[in-house]
């Protein structure tokens, strides 16, 4: 398994303040940038950056090819991610997805991830007129073009049900051929399947478990190797799964400077993709972290338990907080560590998340993303989390991923009938 | 439920065929074919299984699920037939699923083609699921 950061450059405002310090979107992304730069120098493998718009508090990344770009620049071997680009049209029009990427696989020589997906709160949806029935067939052709545009020379345009374009050549073209490894992105079980059929990775937002990653493991190669009909020129069979992050020898610690990410990351995601408070959203008003820190535990609870009993990209993750929450210890302690221990989260020790990331390696997962950023985590803090665990647990998952994973990849791959771009 | 289900994973012959037809289309790219066989299927499930029919009104009746079907702002729920180009009515004397588009998009029709198969083992099983921890999909 390979191991990579995830970031949705979250800014929580101060508590009862109208907005932020002028200072504090310059200080995330230059903060950002030094911890991408750390992670790669101890051998991580990946950063992933999402594209998200309007969503204050939550995701103050809506330009995720900047920060990227200038990634590539600090860094020598990290793959730089995608998680993901936007591609129903009205957000970003196919030719200059297909122009951006492409450069920014020039210019970190041949280090660039398509990450695709559509978002799914009406803050974004309904800015950019977005139609919510319509999104996944704006995505589909949205990233068709976009792929057609990078591998055709020239391009022979479309006349689309969202898309039209002329017949012309599209430059620059990307260093990696045909060209870079296709993701789409969903945190709900199906969207593993269509992953699978369609020849992508899956960039999957549901924290699974070990038994879930292993049985979506099964399902995918299977339909990668029966029922794929490529969207793209070469695959990208390959899984992710996502985890909060922190680490320090000392376990209490440990918690403390995980702090309120988790918790904050779930109540505003909620926050924004719930039909019920999404519209509902003061932009430019709402303290988002006065209200999340104002919020009785028991309402948070509730208010997950609700989106639970959706089916959007939220509810395996509401599931999962809302049944560790019906257990939980009275005890503070007890139930920092209980819920460190349910809560799918590599947080602890190096030697406990070794034991939590073991699994996902047996279960044959590929890429695990750690989200150190998040809530009001502090800069200094996630520094010494990458470098604790980049120094002490990542040197032996990379050494099995060369000697047990990527021998079973290629059993897997044997009599592939299909292309292969993948930096698994 | 598990994932990946078959068609031949389906003990009602009816319902086998009509997921076999879906399979068959959507393997040889006939999307809107696909769609439409699944909602053949998914409506005689309804039809024929109680507890599918009371367990999608308990989901409709969720606040997330009613609010954000009356604000437009949701797609999919369990056991509710996802609104991508073909919608549930529950208005009528029967459900009817009425399409609003003659083109489907292959992420849009394999999506159907889960949520039917998945639809329809739940039946089979007599596990109907429509909260939290609930369902396959």
């Amino acid at each position: 398994m390979k191991l990579g950061l995830f970031y949705e450059l979250q800014l929580p405002k101060p508590y009862g303040a109208d907005g932020w310090d002028p200072e504090d979107e310059h200080r995330i992304y230059k903060d950002a940038l030094e911890q991408i730069e750390l992670a790669d120098s101890l051998g991580y493998d990946y950063v992933f950056e999402v594209e998200h718009h309007h969503l204050e508090e939550y995701a103050h990344s809506s330009a995720p090819e900047i920060l990227l770009a200038a990634a590539s620049q600090r860094t020598q071997n990290m793959r730089l991610g995608h998680g993901i680009t936007l591609t129903p049209p009205p957000y970003n029009h196919p030719g200059r997805i297909a122009e951006r990427i492409a450069a920014l696989d020039l210019v970190s020589d041949g280090r660039a991830e398509f990450g695709t997906g559509e978002s799914s709160s009406s803050a974004e949806l309904d800015a950019y007129g977005v139609p919510w029935d319509e999104k996944k067939a704006m995505w589909e052709e949205g990233t068709r073009t976009a792929i057609r545009m990078m591998t055709e020379e020239p391009f022979t345009g479309i006349d689309g049900d969202y898309v039209q374009f002329p017949a012309r050549n599209i430059i620059p073209k990307p260093l990696q051929k045909p060209h870079p490894p296709l993701w789409v992105a969903g945190g709900r079980r199906e969207t593993v399947l269509t992953a699978a059929r369609l020849g992508m990775g899956s960039l999957g937002f549901g924290f699974e478990t070990p038994e879930e990653a292993e049985e979506r493991v099964d399902t995918y190669w299977r339909l990668m190797r029966e029922e794929c009909r490529p969207i793209g020129k070469a695959v990208n069979p390959a899984l992710i799964v996502l985890s909060q992050f922190a680490c320090d020898d000392d376990e209490e610690e440990a918690q403390r400077r995980a702090g309120d990410g988790g918790q904050f990351f779930s109540f505003a995601l909620n926050h924004f993709y719930s039909p019920v408070t999404g519209p509902e959203h003061a932009h430019a008003k709402t303290n988002l972290f006065t209200e999340f820190t104002d919020t009785p535990e028991e309402e948070r609870i509730a208010r997950l338990t609700g989106a639970a009993a959706g089916r959007d990209q939220l509810s395996d993750l509401a599931r999962t907080e809302a049944n560790l929450a019906a257990e939980e210890p009275e005890d503070e302690n007890a139930r920092a560590l209980w819920r460190a221990a349910q809560a799918r989260a590599a947080i602890g020790t190096p030697d406990q998340l070794r034991d939590y990331l073991r699994p996902y390696e047996d279960a044959h997962q590929d890429v695990m993303l750690l989200i150190a950023q998040a809530g009001s985590r502090e800069h200094e803090d996630i520094m010494e989390s990458i470098d604790l665990f980049g120094r002490k647990v990542l040197p032996d998952i990379k050494e099995r991923h060369e000697t047990e994973h990527r021998p079973w990849r290629a059993l897997q791959l044997e009599n592939f009938q299909f292309e292969v771009n993948s930096s698994v | 439920m598990p994932l990946g289900i078959k068609p031949a994973d389906i003990a009602d012959p009816e319902l086998r065929a009509m997921m076999e037809q879906a399979n068959a289309a959507l393997d040889g790219g006939s999307n809107l074919e696909c769609v439409q066989a699944c909602a053949e299927a998914y409506l005689k499930v309804l039809e024929t299984h109680e507890n599918v029919m009371s367990g999608l009104q308990v989901v409709l009746a969720t606040e997330r699920v009613r609010v954000g079907l009356e604000r437009g702002m949701i797609r999919t729920a369990p056991l509710m037939w996802p609104r991508f180009g073909a919608k549930l009515s529950l208005d009528g004397a029967r459900p009817e699923i009425t399409f609003d588009r003659t083109s489907m998009a292959t992420g849009e029709t394999i999506q159907y083609y889960e949520f039917t198969l998945d639809v329809i083992m739940q039946a089979q099983s007599g596990e109907v699921n429509t909260g939290p921890g609930g369902g396959a999909l």
